[in-house]
């Protein structure tokens, strides 16, 4: 398949390097924090010490008389409206009289410099009204306390797929029962959130580094009371986004904007590191209750979960994170009968957002666990049993979506299968493992998923794109799209996209970094949607301009249109390669002949139909599958466990750089083994404790496995070349996959995440103790 | 956190100490804060905005330099012990000769994403290439141990120092050639 794409494109399916590597390489790339303005005064937050209560009195006297503090602004000084909420209006810019979780901004701090900015915020006296917290979903979930005066369920989700449930379980041959949990996430983006404000024309401008600049546009307008067409937001080069910097920076810009626009002068607010982890969303910890019934032959006839997620103080994102928990709990599988119920609460802990999957790694892993528990305890082979209830073009999803086009999964399963060489490595293992005198355990795990494409049925009316294509007349182009680079290479991939449509070379190519000013709403940076919205988006603009190009290659030639071909900067007769015209000669000649060369474009997902009520209907127009098998290796006497080996299958449609389709999956193998046995955020009575990067352990050079990525390219319709997205399932179907090969290994299936060393030392002992066998020495 | 103890009364931050040291082979001489650390010194002071700030504790590498010839964090380096080192940034490597070998290698093996950790772990496959022509799997890995990155998984990362530590051996055997 590859050779044949090779030979259809120039630039798509090649391994292009990044175009923005060097000034990244070399330090010169500019991030929010790298720019200075005259006059620029540094913000600081000031942040509730305690999960819950009233706000009683704010003192700022003692922070003002610190020389060198500008103001100190409370939610009586916001000019528009104190509210942030970005699905939902429940949560303020600034708490005026309840704060409900620890690192709540009540104050905004301006000063001459960073030290002095942080002294003052030390120096606001708050005095509080402790309320008792709601520190746990089950606590929630009783609403003996309310979060909200509206009680405490933000959202549920019913799925009602089939006939009755218990009918459906009393019919299955085997039935299996089992409750996990699972801790939070922290994006730790190395770049932490951070933006400048600058008043200008009368407005507001933002330098910032963000996802979704649209989003930022709306909040900072909200915030201060001004049109949208009086806020510009320009992003900086991104250090990283994962999903935590989808709604949040919204909340940091229009505190930056509110003293830029009082106080008449740029301000940078920047958080530190600790201030990041307390304030910032979380992936959602969930405590999921799984039913499965299987038929004698291996088949998935009934499944019944129940979830529920802890949103945090405020809704957030947790309305949509939760839709997609809803349409993936039941992973990749027909399943006849379902019963579903996707629960998100409040409590008084941090809100909960988006992270890279959005609400699905959590519910993965709870499925595959029941998988892997199914296959051996009825001896299937994990392969075969996923195979067996693997969706496939025709099949029908938990949803009741038909299956129509792009459903590699079966070849997916199989590929991993393969190269993983998982036959031959579980002979070995076994073999090992039946040797007392070895000091580890070695096991094998395996994980299937699926991932809607786009915002889907709930976000549909967010789901378009813009582009703005710009070729100057000595052929030099400029591209502006609205979605970000954020290190996960769209720039390079969508100059390959652009490319391959106008018969340019790459490195003509040069980016706008999005600009409200410059380029319609494009919807956020997220749902692994870039390549395909910005993707169509640009192909739009481009094949208005390819017209113009071929028109006027053609007159040039002179020959006719259909005769003319375009490839890597020359416009040839397609039947006499040596009569060309090169590209920077045609933009000139257009130039001079009064042909525009600059063009928006636009697209919109495609539509689709969802019933709410049932949770049934196409969620998503189109998914990408992944199988990922892991080889880990646990230590008998510390429990230490070593992730060996990723072996990785996507169905990605067709890849538009391979080179960079690798690195995403190996970026998502890191975050999911961290998310698996390493990440463990420490949260005691509403505070959390793990405020470092020596205490929230994320994986280091010791710590990553060898990774082996293969694409399984069934090429999507409605994608740009054929293309689906990466960027999240690169993560999802790893941490299942560890998990269960950390169970294997151990002959104990964990249902907490992440499983520690500590967890895997007990389990191991608890079943030498129960086989009777001595300490390990 | 702010220090609950400081008298803010007493606060004089703009306390400025001047600190004479090398960087980059430029003698410097600069007036700054007493509280300021040579992460600071180079950002806000030098404009030398290439070394990052990741967690300004020590712990995540992004603001990796090198200082009398040795791997450290800027932010741990206090002003007032400054005077007199000779220190090494980003600015400073990447424009040297034999530091092409990595950044190539860099850019040709996409060992970037988001690049906030990039400059801090080009400094470290600098130092590392440095000390040792041609460093094991475990020298490479221990050598970037202490630079965080969140994006790329490492994998590509090692295959550029490798690759950079070939192409470095190259050069050095045609020069010895010729």
């Amino acid at each position: 398949m590859l050779t044949k794409k090779q030979n259809l494109y120039s630039v798509v399916g090649k391994k292009v390097t990044r175009v923005d590597a060097h000034e990244k390489i070399d330090g010169s790339a500019k991030y929010v924090d790298d720019l200075a303005f005259d006059e620029m005064l540094f913000a600081k937050m000031v942040c509730s010490t305690i999960p819950s209560g009233r706000i009683k009195k704010i003192d700022k006297s003692r922070a003002l008389k610190l020389k060198g503090v500008a103001a100190v602004l409370t939610a009586e000084d916001i000019t528009g409206l104190n509210k942030i909420g970005c699905v939902v209006d429940d949560q303020p810019l600034l708490a005026a009289d309840i704060v409900r979780f620890t690192g709540e901004p009540l104050a905004i701090v301006a000063a001459e410099t960073r030290a002095i900015a942080e002294e003052a915020a030390g120096l606001v006296d708050i005095e509080y009204e402790p309320l008792e917290p709601v520190l746990n979903v089950d606590e929630s979930f009783s609403e003996k306390i309310k979060v909200h005066p509206k009680g405490n369920t933000v959202c549920h989700y019913k799925i009602r797929k089939g006939g009755d449930i218990d009918d459906a379980f009393s019919k299955s041959h085997a039935v299996f029962e089992k409750t996990f949990t699972i801790n939070y996430q922290e994006h730790l983006y190395l770049e932490t959130q951070g933006c400048i404000a600058l008043p200008e024309n009368g407005g507001i401008t933002v330098y910032a580094s963000i996802q979704c600049p649209f989003y930022v546009q709306g909040a900072v307008a909200t915030a201060l009371g001004l049109p949208f067409s009086k806020v510009r937001i320009i992003q900086c080069v991104v250090g990283g986004g994962f999903g935590g910097k989808e709604d949040v920076p919204s909340e940091y810009a229009a505190k930056a904007a509110l003293l830029a626009y009082i106080l008449k002068k740029p301000v940078k607010l920047i958080l530190d590191r600790a201030q990041d982890l307390m304030v910032s969303s979380k992936r959602h910890p969930m405590k999921m209750e799984y039913k499965v019934g299987v038929t004698r032959k291996g088949k998935i006839n009934a499944l019944k979960v129940r979830a529920l997620a802890d949103s945090g103080a405020y809704t957030t994102l947790s309305t949509v994170v939760l839709f997609r928990t809803s349409v993936h709990f039941g992973g990749p599988y027909v399943i006849p009968n379902v019963q579903g119920d996707i629960i998100g609460l409040y409590t008084n802990r941090v809100p909960c957002g988006a992270y890279r999957g959005f609400g699905t790694p959590q519910v993965i892993y709870a499925m595959e666990s029941m998988i892997n528990i199914i296959c051996n305890e009825m001896g299937f082979d994990p392969f075969e049993f996923r195979r067996n209830n693997a969706l496939k073009k025709g099949a029908l999803s938990i949803t009741s979506h038909k299956i129509k086009e792009s459903c590699g999964l079966i070849e997916t399963i199989d590929k991993a299968r393969k190269e993983s060489d998982y036959d031959k490595r579980k002979k070995e293992f076994d073999k090992w493992n039946a040797d007392p005198s070895k000091r580890t355990l070695k096991g094998l795990g395996v994980s299937s998923i699926f991932y809607g494409m786009n915002l889907g049925a709930k976000g549909w009316s967010f789901d378009k794109a813009g582009s703005h294509i710009q070729i100057s007349r000595d052929g030099s182009i400029t591209l502006c799209v609205g979605n970000v680079e954020m290190g996960q290479g769209a720039k390079t991939v969508l100059a390959q996209i652009a490319a391959e449509a106008l018969g340019c070379e790459v490195s003509t190519i040069n980016f706008t970094n999005a600009d409200t000013n410059v380029i319609p709403d494009s919807g956020p940076t997220v749902a692994s949607r870039t390549t395909v919205m910005s993707g169509n988006a640009l192909l739009d603009a481009a094949n208005k301009l390819r017209k113009k190009l071929i028109d006027a290659a053609a007159e040039v030639l002179k020959i006719r249109a259909n005769q003319v071909m375009a490839k890597h900067g020359r416009f040839y007769n397609i039947k006499d390669s040596h009569q060309f015209i090169t590209f920077s000669d045609l933009a000139q000649k257009c130039y001079f002949d009064n042909i525009g060369l600059s063009e928006m474009g636009f697209y919109v997902s495609p539509k689709i139909e969802y019933d709410m009520q049932y949770g049934q209907g196409e969620p998503y127009y189109v998914y990408s599958y992944a199988t990922a098998v892991s080889e880990v290796e646990v230590d008998k006497k510390t429990g230490d466990i070593r992730v060996n080996k990723m072996t990785c299958a996507h169905d990605v449609g067709c890849v538009i750089n391979p080179m960079l389709a690798s690195a995403q999956v190996e970026g998502g193998c890191a975050q999911g083994v961290g998310y698996a046995i390493m990440e463990n955020m420490v949260s005691e009575k509403g505070h959390i404790k793990t405020l470092g990067l020596s205490t929230y352990v994320i994986p280091t050079t010791r710590d990553f496995p060898e990774v082996k990525s293969i694409f399984v390219e069934d090429k999507s319709k409605d994608g740009p070349y054929g293309a689906k997205g990466l960027g999240e399932p690169s993560l999802m179907p790893v941490v299942a996959s560890v998990v269960n090969a950390v169970s294997n290994a151990a002959g104990y299936q964990f249902d907490h995440v992440p499983v520690l060393p500590e967890r895997v030392w007990e389990a191991l002992n608890e079943k030498r103790s129960r086989d009777g066998e001595s300490e390990v020495k | 956190m702010p220090n609950k103890n400081f008298n803010s009364e007493n606060l004089e931050l703009k306390d400025t100490l001047e600190i004479n040291f090398t960087l980059n082979s430029v003698k410097r001489s600069v007036k700054v804060p007493c509280t300021y650390t040579l992460l600071d010194i180079l950002r806000y002071e030098l404009k030398f905005t290439g070394t990052k700030e990741g967690c300004g504790m020590g712990e995540c590498g992004a603001c990796t330099v090198i200082m009398d010839g040795g791997v450290t964090p800027a932010c741990l380096v206090l002003a007032t012990t400054l005077e007199g080192r000779d220190i090494w940034t980003i600015e400073g490597i990447s424009a040297k000769d034999d530091a092409k070998p990595i950044i190539d290698a860099f850019v040709a093996r996409t060992a970037t994403q988001c690049g906030f950790c990039t400059p801090g772990m080009v400094v470290a496959s600098y130092h590392l290439l440095s000390k040792y022509v041609s460093p094991t799997d475990d020298q490479i890995l221990e050598a970037l141990s202490g630079n965080l990155c969140r994006c790329t998984g490492y994998v590509k990362i090692i295959e550029a120092v490798k690759a950079a530590a070939r192409d470095l051996n190259t050069v050095k055997k045609e020069g010895r050639d010729a």
